[in-house]
């Protein structure tokens, strides 16, 4: 479902006002345009110039009662089950980012990745702003609210996410090995960013548009899948550019899918979307559909066991990303 | 009680974590999760070191090691090592007093320790360990619920 040109410039300009009345929709759809144009990692930074939000001029106002008063036990089990992976997620991708900056050989990428780093670090805040001021929890600093809120994030979230921070921990041991570099982008960017992420980031922003709740949250998350639209451009960039210079580096990519596909068949704690409009089976179906544009942009196919894995992966996995 | 990397702890810590996660816990989550973590413990058999880092602030001036020989899942002999044995080992896991410590008061979740690296593999193929990666939490969430222990601090020191 590709988006208009005027519906992309809309998204493409939009100030925080404005992403508000965006459909999370297009903005998904904004991400596979930008794949498909190849931008560079400076036509990336210039967006990210324009699109830079200010988090702290977010308003929880409304959020806050809304989610007193208009959310009920269960909708709020699930949204936060959903929420928490982010709230999480942005602390681990912020955290485990500047190892690839360093290992980085071109300094225009190295200027686009420090612009990735400042909107991860915005992301947490964000994150943190809503739990505090939204969902309620206290807690003297970020890390206090990272472990507050971490009750509702279950293992499958270790599988991807501690896999990237041991990927982040060699690659500072190891800036040139390639072949390491291509694990960590693809772990990074094309699963986390481009599949986990994606998917699961319209569930609870379209929960929000149809029930016409929690504005903020709407708003600033929306803002959030606008820029990790650049973080995937640049990513799934990359890693064509070093496939097309050392073809031998799909195997590593095959085997970082091996290895967070191998845990994500599993859930220890079920989780139930049906609360915000959801099945397991469209969240699997979203997934699905996320891991092949992604692959497709590449230029990368699954052998037969890696096919299989994603045929078998649990809708809970996704709710870490 | 006994202090966290002695010998009276390793051999007890071991006992627990073999032992495997108490019957509150499993019926917490699904019994598929239970099988797919047995089956990958049941696919581990090699010797792992974990380590304990030096934590001056904890009155541990020198790192302390200790040997541990999985055999499909359980570890059937622990010894506290020398560092030149523990470096022998194709799995080294390095600790931190923080990362025992914040899970054992219940502060901080294993999952939580492994990706904020206070429980880091230091040596062995990250895939092979990431692949079974719900039995080393579970292996280890069971022998830290399930034993008691003290930690180096800076007055005992």
């Amino acid at each position: 479902m590709a988006i208009d040109l005027k519906h992309e410039q809309a998204i493409e300009r939009a100030d925080l006002r404005q992403l508000r009345d965006i459909d999370i929709n297009d903005v998904i759809e904004y991400v596979h345009e930008g794949i498909t144009q190849w931008p560079t990692s400076l036509d990336l930074y210039k967006k990210y110039s324009v699109q830079r939000w200010n988090v702290y001029d977010l308003d929880f106002t409304q959020d806050k009662i809304d989610w007193q008063t208009k959310i009920s036990p269960e909708e709020k089990e699930a949204f936060l089950a959903i929420a928490t992976g982010f709230h999480h997620g942005e602390r681990q991708v912020e955290a485990d980012l500047s190892p690839e900056l360093l290992a980085s050989d071109s300094e225009e990428d190295k200027i686009f990745l420090t612009s990735q780093l400042e909107d991860e670090a915005r992301h947490t805040i964000f994150f943190d702003h809503f739990y505090r001021e939204v969902v309620g929890y206290q807690a003297p600093d970020i890390r206090g609210m990272l472990d507050a809120s971490y009750e509702h994030i279950t293992e499958t979230f270790v599988g991807s996410f501690g896999y990237l921070a041991y990927l982040a921990d060699r690659l500072l041991d190891r800036l040139d090995d390639k072949h390491l570099f291509m694990r960590f982008l693809t772990t990074y960017h094309l699963w986390i960013e481009g599949v986990l992420a994606l998917s699961v980031m319209k569930t609870t922003l379209n929960f929000c548009r149809s029930r016409n709740v929690l504005p903020g949250y709407y708003t600033g998350f929306n803002a959030t899948t606008r820029d990790e639209s650049r973080h995937v451009q640049f990513g799934t960039s990359v890693m064509h550019r070093m496939l097309q210079q050392d073809p031998s580096l799909v195997a590593d990519i095959h085997e970082s899918l091996r290895t967070v596909l191998s845990v994500s068949s599993v859930a220890s704690t079920p989780v139930f979307y049906d609360p915000i409009g959801y099945t397991a089976e469209d969240i699997k179906n979203i997934f699905m559909d996320q891991l092949n544009r992604k692959l497709r942009a590449v230029g990368v196919s699954l052998p037969p066991d890696l096919e299989a894995m994603a045929k078998n992966v649990r809708a809970e996995a996704l709710a870490g990303g | 009680m006994a202090e966290l990397f002695s010998d009276e702890w390793l051999q007890e810590f071991v006992t627990n974590a073999n032992a495997g996660a108490p019957e509150s816990l499993k019926k917490a989550k699904t019994l598929d999760y239970w099988e797919i973590v047995d089956k990958m413990g049941q696919s581990f058999s090699a010797p792992m070191a974990m380590v304990l880092k030096a934590d001056e602030a904890h009155g541990l001036m020198e790192p302390k090691y200790a040997l541990l020989n999985f055999e499909q899942g359980k570890v059937t002999e622990a010894h506290l090592c020398s560092r030149e044995e523990a470096s022998a080992a194709p799995f080294i896991l390095q600790t931190d007093v923080t990362g025992w410590k914040r899970c054992k008061e219940g502060s901080m979740d294993v999952t939580q320790a492994v990706m904020y690296r206070n429980f880091l593999l230091t040596k062995g193929d990250i895939d092979a360990f990431f692949r079974i990666i719900y039995f080393f939490v579970e292996w280890l969430r069971a022998g830290i619920q399930q034993t008691e222990m003290s930690f180096p601090s800076k007055a005992a020191a």
